[in-house]
């Protein structure tokens, strides 16, 4: 259906519409200017970076023990759980087995496509170990496919969600 | 037949049988740990509590026998509330491992515990902690885990009778402990008890941490390494994923229940023998004419070249193909007045003690006995224009492998339908790729005269068609209609596979 819309004289000059315009722009770079940096809505961004909110889900992290060893059981829930299939685990058997802490499984391969990962967040829902976690990093850009799939040493070492 | 009330429900059952077993057949569900329909009753566990009309305590349902006009509750307040005291003593010490236990998702105490167990540990001693150790070669023992339901014992003592477990020390400190590992290496039927384990107390070290149990796909089969015609349920996992740590498609076999054989065990021999269906190296593909690569069309024109030629004819059947397989080439010797013939099956000793385990190793031998097919072995001349042979590689004896080789090379036309590329296709003009075990739905006739079935959970991959499509186009939609024709004419009864279903039928 296509609507007939009357222009009066002023409309067809356009230029009321432009000023008005023109006033909300000059008004904010005059507002702009006059506020402190830090309480600006726009950021520089390379070189200032916006906090995110504490529920954020940005890229994974697997958490370590106190002994720096990944607290990550390879029981696949994570995997399972998953609703696109990012997540790849080979599971190992540790051979050691203390008795005073107990471990047989871990993680041999711990493999996240983030091209897949749509960042949904059931990974660490599902997770009995509290290892996998989303943090707050969103700087997540990648040159090729291949740099998409990060392997657990990467995981370990995505820095961790700053709590307050 | 007894007048009995389940449940407020009547029902008229047959003498002799002990509630669990009525209930079971009722399809009522009585949680239980140490009952096995193939060992003795021990009555352990005391998960199968049940009320009884008239009893001053609660009856264990495996071990009570059913009575005239007995009144059962299997669902009361009372029952209910003994389940849940049941599983908190068992959980008493379970280290609750299930993320890293192979077990989880087939555990029966994690099933029973979602269904009537409690939700909080109410005991704040901590739990008493075991090594795993490797047992034996096979298996594994983790004590932790372990709920005393002596299965494993029970197995050792009256199946294979080689007493290899039994309980030490008393009180909470008891647990199981294996007096011989040795003899545990040699059972030839040991790794039974992984399955028998209601919980992951005994596992299969070729399966620990190798897949966990819901992301694979359960398939019922007949097991294809003897006549014995073992069940098996078949885990598949056929997703692909860019990281598969040499875990095929087929990922392991267990035994599957048969009631009406009375046959809950399958041999190590079978067990094992899942890997050599994940191997591709060998298999054929396409289609191949003169030992090279050739399409659809140009091996149907070759066939088709031979049926028509008017020469004499020889198909040899095949002790390691299905029931609609063998009756597919049967059918075409019928028609083209053809000469059949059956190789001779491969045999092996059985081992100590032998259990349901044949000295045939070829899963339908039997089918070629019934038909009363003449041995090829006992051929006089060999001069024929039109050999077909099926695919039989590696379960016949070396005299029926020479002789077919005599065939096959001295026919006009030699076609051969085989899995591999071996000796047969080598030395045939024509060679058709031929689905293998599990990739086909197929009937067995095993040495009992049992026809079971074996489902195809894999699908027929790119290129591969059936025997009865290469012969007869589009005659037959599917391999039951083979299966039906087939009983009509030869047997003189109606079979469809939902007739033989999980168990088949006996002939």
């Amino acid at each position: 259906m296509k609507k007939e819309v009357k222009l009066s004289f002023w409309d067809r000059l356009y230029l009321p519409a432009i000023l008005v315009g023109m006033g909300i722009t000059i008004k904010h770079f005059f507002k702009n200017l006059f506020t402190p940096p830090s309480k600006r809505y726009t950021v520089e961004f390379p070189e200032r970076k916006k906090d995110v909110p504490e529920w954020y889900r940005g890229l994974h992290r697997l958490n370590t023990r106190d002994d720096g060893s990944v607290k990550c059981v390879a029981c696949y829930c994570c995997a399972t759980a998953c609703p696109a299939d990012a997540i790849f685990i080979e599971a190992e058997d540790i051979d050691d087995l203390d008795e005073s802490y107990p471990r047989e499984k871990r993680p041999k391969q711990f493999i996240i496509d983030l091209h897949r990962c749509i960042f949904c967040g059931f990974c660490q829902e599902a997770c009995p170990e509290d290892a996998i976690v989303l943090t707050n990093e969103y700087e997540i850009t990648q040159l090729s496919r291949d740099e998409g799939l990060i392997t657990m040493e990467e995981l370990i070492k995505t820095p961790k969600k700053k709590m307050d | 037949m007894m007048n009995i009330k389940i449940d407020n429900k009547e029902h008229s059952v047959e003498e002799g049988q002990t509630i669990l077993e009525v209930c079971r057949n009722l399809d009522i569900e009585i949680p239980h740990f140490c009952y096995h329909p193939g060992l003795s009753i021990a009555g352990n566990c005391r998960m199968c509590l049940v009320e009884v009309k008239g009893m001053p305590k609660l009856m264990t349902a495996c071990s009570t026998m059913v009575q005239d006009k007995m009144e059962i509750f299997t669902d009361s307040d009372v029952v209910k509330e003994a389940r849940k005291g049941v599983l908190e003593f068992i959980l008493l010490d379970h280290p609750v491992d299930c993320p890293i236990c192979d077990k989880s998702g087939e555990c029966d105490l994690q099933n029973y515990n979602f269904d009537y167990g409690i939700d909080q540990r109410r005991s704040i001693f901590p739990k008493e902690r075991h090594k795993v150790e490797k047992i034996s070669e096979k298996i594994y023992k983790n004590d932790n885990r372990c709920v005393l339901c002596t299965r494993c014992i029970r197995f050792l003592d009256e199946v294979t009778k080689t007493h290899e477990f039994t309980t030490i020390e008393r009180g909470s400190h008891t647990h199981i402990t294996c007096v011989d590992p040795e003899g545990l290496d040699q059972n030839p039927f040991a790794s039974n008890i992984a399955d028998l384990c209601p919980v992951g107390a005994l596992g299969l070290n070729e399966f620990r941490f190798k897949k966990r149990v819901w992301l694979t796909e359960h398939v019922r089969a007949v097991c294809p390494g003897c006549e014995a015609g073992c069940n098996l349920t078949v885990d598949l996992h056929t997703k692909q994923t860019p990281l598969d740590p040499n875990v095929g498609p087929v990922v392991r076999f267990t035994s599957a229940d048969n009631y009406s054989m009375q046959r809950f065990f399958i041999c190590d021999e079978g067990r094992y023998s899942y890997s050599g269906y994940n191997e591709t190296e060998r298999r054929l593909l396409h289609p191949e004419l003169d030992g090279e690569e050739t399409t659809n069309g140009k091996a149907k024109a070759f066939l088709k070249e031979a049926l028509s030629s008017e020469l004499t004819g020889a198909v040899v059947l095949s002790p390691l193909a299905s029931v609609e397989e063998n009756y597919a080439a049967i059918l075409l010797a019928e028609q083209m007045g053809y000469d059949l013939y059956r190789p001779s099956p491969f045999r092996k000793d059985l081992p100590e003690p032998a259990l349901f385990i044949e000295k045939i190793k070829a899963p339908n031998h039997r089918m070629m006995k019934l038909l009363e097919v003449p041995k090829v072995t006992d051929m006089e001349s060999s001069d024929y224009g039109v050999v077909l042979v099926l695919n039989s590689i590696g379960s016949i004896r070396d005299n029926s492998l020479v002789k077919i080789l005599s065939l096959l090379k001295r026919a006009k036309y030699s076609i051969t339908f085989e899995v591999e590329r071996s000796e047969f296709s080598e030395n045939s003009k024509l060679a058709l790729p031929a689905p293998m075990f599990l990739e086909e739905d197929g009937c067995f006739i095993n040495s009992s005269k049992r026809i079971q079935r074996s489902t195809g959970g894999l699908g027929y991959p790119e290129g591969v068609r059936p025997l009865w499509e290469w012969l007869f186009g589009n005659r037959f939609t599917n391999s039951e209609s083979l299966l039906t024709q087939f009983s009509n004419e030869k047997l003189g009864i109606e079979l469809s596979y939902e007739k033989i279903g999980k168990e088949g039928v006996e002939l």
